[in-house]
């Protein structure tokens, strides 16, 4: 295949980019697993991944938006607790589809709450989220008194544990939610917004952005999100219970941050997120498949964290090691 | 000026209210051997959250100290049946300041944000605790020397109490005045500026990390000596319970600006409203929601003192 001249500078930006690195590190990962395992060269091995990749994936699309405005959500385990319940609760009598646009609607609103703390009466999101943290839980504790809801029914069950024409129907949810965050994202006026406030407050400001209104649609974005993780997870689980998924907002963050979403805010991508959350479900299984010792897997998922995290520093520090070593020669040859 | 008044003080004005609310709710709270569990008890968060104080007014997080916590606990599950306490303790000790160093090293050297830098660590010694113990429990029911930390006293005085006034008033010496508290403001406040001014960013930041992770050894060390048990499960969420009591102390999370009594007024509110709570019968859970209710009260307050201070100027 010949390309013109642009279209093959194109290309190769595409691979240069470093935002690529989470794509290759995935590509890698899987042909080395294919390499060393036979089970990874069977197709329903990838399907359960991408299955698995689903019940975080969701939530952290929502949480990206949140994180590359400046701010993050540290309920949203809570918050997915008290939903699934909500969910597991109301689906036989609402039925399906109803069920799912109303719990939508109540992480939004859930949303909404935390979007106002933060933004009109002008807390740290860390702290009021913190704030929500506890409360969500506690809410979902008192309202079920501790004790799980099931409901059993294979129409529900099938929304996390079911296939659509052999592909999971979590992962249908996600590639389309997927496609829609990068939509917004990319190509909207509001996606702009989100990453000009995530650059700089004042600028964006000046430039005739709301930035408390966009602040708060972050956060209601993230109780949507997590009301339809909350449906999946239920749906998997055939019930839910105030215990459940407990860290589960640091496993969407670390999934967020690991697609190269900066914390500090005013970059990131929504495909990225979703490679990372099938990098981390690929990184589970596979760790599951060479029967690594399960306490193990915590030690290495960790370090896989500190390694993502520090790419930054290292190629900085990398670079300052270049420069000084050619300033030197440029020294030594005068 | 009132503003800022207010915002310094309102902690003490919540726990004062709180105290006053179960008091006539249940006479028993004030009893002397109430008074006295409600201490023994606070001293666990409140150790663990001086050093947090250091962490957060010098601008970071550490997010690693539950883990830290379940590796001690752990370490003196197993060690204490061959060691015997004090060696173990020693062992745990310098355990923990490793632990911090490597924290406050990956911070520095790779310049990751403390936040996702402890994020990491969290998940991985955790992991080291679980490997250590296997998940298993290792008790100390026949070695009950550990006990003194939790059931002994000094001069009448339960350990536990003793133990947490030591801690609070070094670290409030150490905060108002030594170097390394003034370091530790000035990189909170800003951090370029403290660098270009001369001082060790990097000594410093590790120093923080240490001291996090030490205070959290000792938490540690109490709970051992309460459950007579050392799991690779415990503490998971202490992290926050820490970082709960050090915010609504009345340190900012911005940095630069830390309240070493404010942490253990908070403290203390936190295990007096679990206590009330129990002593009223209700289930544990009732006390995340009235950690979280005072959190927004917090919020609230917060957001009137700064009104305060706007109308003024």
């Amino acid at each position: 295949m010949k390309l013109n001249v642009p279209a093959r500078a194109a290309l190769l930006a595409w691979f240069n980019a470093r935002e690529r690195g989470i794509l290759f590190a995935l590509l890698i990962f899987w042909a080395v697993c294919a390499a060393t395992n036979p089970m990874f060269r069977d197709i329903s091995t990838y399907l359960s991944i991408l299955r698995e990749s689903s019940f975080v994936g969701v939530a952290a699309i929502g949480m990206t938006f949140c994180i590359i405005t400046g701010d993050f959500d540290l309920s949203v385990g809570s918050m997915l607790s008290l939903l699934g319940i909500a969910m597991v609760a109301m689906v036989g009598r609402t039925g399906l589809v109803p069920g799912i646009l109303a719990v939508t609607l109540l992480g939004a609103a859930c949303g909404v709450f935390n979007g106002v703390l933060v933004s009109r009466l002008r807390n740290p999101a860390f702290i009021a989220t913190l704030a929500m943290y506890y409360i969500y839980r506690a809410v979902a504790y008192i309202v079920t008194t501790g004790k799980p809801v099931e409901f059993q029914e294979p129409w529900f069950t099938d929304m996390g544990n079911g296939s659509v024409a052999g592909i999971p129907t979590p992962f249908l949810f996600f590639v389309v939610l997927v496609v829609v965050g990068t939509y917004v994202l990319r190509r909207t006026p509001f996606g702009r917004a989100a990453l000009a406030i995530g650059n700089s407050v004042r600028a964006s400001q000046i430039s005739g952005v709301r930035i408390a209104r966009m602040r708060m649609l972050m956060f209601t974005l993230v109780g949507a999100f997590t009301g339809v993780a909350a449906m999946l997870i239920s749906s998997r689980m055939w019930s839910a219970n105030s215990g459940m998924k407990v860290g589960y907002e640091f496993d969407v963050i670390a999934a967020v941050v690991l697609g190269g979403t900066s914390l500090s805010g005013g970059k990131g991508s929504v495909v990225n997120t979703f490679v990372a959350s099938i990098f981390f479900a690929s990184l589970n299984t596979a760790m599951n498949m060479f029967h690594v010792d399960s306490y193990m897997q915590r030690v290495v998922i960790g370090i896989v964290l500190l390694f993502a995290f520090s790419l930054t520093g290292i190629r900085g520090f990398v670079a300052e090691r270049v420069r000084l070593r050619r300033e030197r020669a440029a020294v030594a040859s005068t | 000026m009132l503003g800022r008044i207010w915002e310094r003080y309102f902690i003490y004005l919540v726990a004062a209210v709180m105290l006053g609310v179960f008091a006539i709710l249940t006479p028993n709270i004030l009893s002397g051997a109430n008074i006295i569990n409600v201490l023994t008890n606070a001293a666990t968060v409140a150790i663990a959250a001086a050093g947090m104080t250091f962490a957060i007014t010098g601008g970071g997080f550490d997010l690693s100290i539950g883990s830290t916590l379940a590796i001690t606990t752990c370490v003196l599950g197993r060690l204490i049946p061959e060691l015997g306490l004090w060696g173990s303790f020693a062992i745990a000790l310098a355990v923990g300041t490793l632990l911090g160093a490597v924290n406050g090293i990956i911070i520095t050297k790779f310049q990751i944000q403390t936040f996702v830098a402890t994020l990491s660590t969290m998940i991985i010694y955790r992991g080291l605790a679980l490997i250590y113990t296997q998940g298993h429990d290792a008790t100390l029911y026949s070695y009950l020397d550990i006990k003194v930390f939790t059931g002994g006293d000094i001069l009448g005085v339960p350990v536990p109490i003793v133990l947490t006034a030591c801690v609070f008033l070094l670290a409030f010496a150490v905060y108002r005045w030594t170097p390394f508290g003034v370091q530790v403001r000035s990189i909170g406040s800003n951090i370029t500026a403290s660098r270009v001014s001369g001082i060790p960013v990097d000594r410093t930041l590790i120093a923080i990390f240490v001291v996090t992770s030490v205070t959290a050894v000792l938490s540690g060390t109490l709970l051992t000596s309460q459950l007579l048990t050392g799991n690779g499960r415990v503490g998971q969420g202490f992290e926050l319970e820490a970082i709960t009591a050090t915010i609504l102390g009345g340190t900012s999370l911005s940095g630069g600006r830390g309240n070493i009594w404010g942490t253990l007024v908070a403290a203390l509110l936190l295990t007096i409203i679990a206590n009330g709570l129990n002593l009223l019968g209700l289930p544990d859970q009732y006390q995340r929601l009235a950690k979280g209710l005072i959190f927004i009260l917090a919020l609230t307050a917060d957001s009137v003192g700064r009104l305060i201070r706007e109308r003024r100027s």
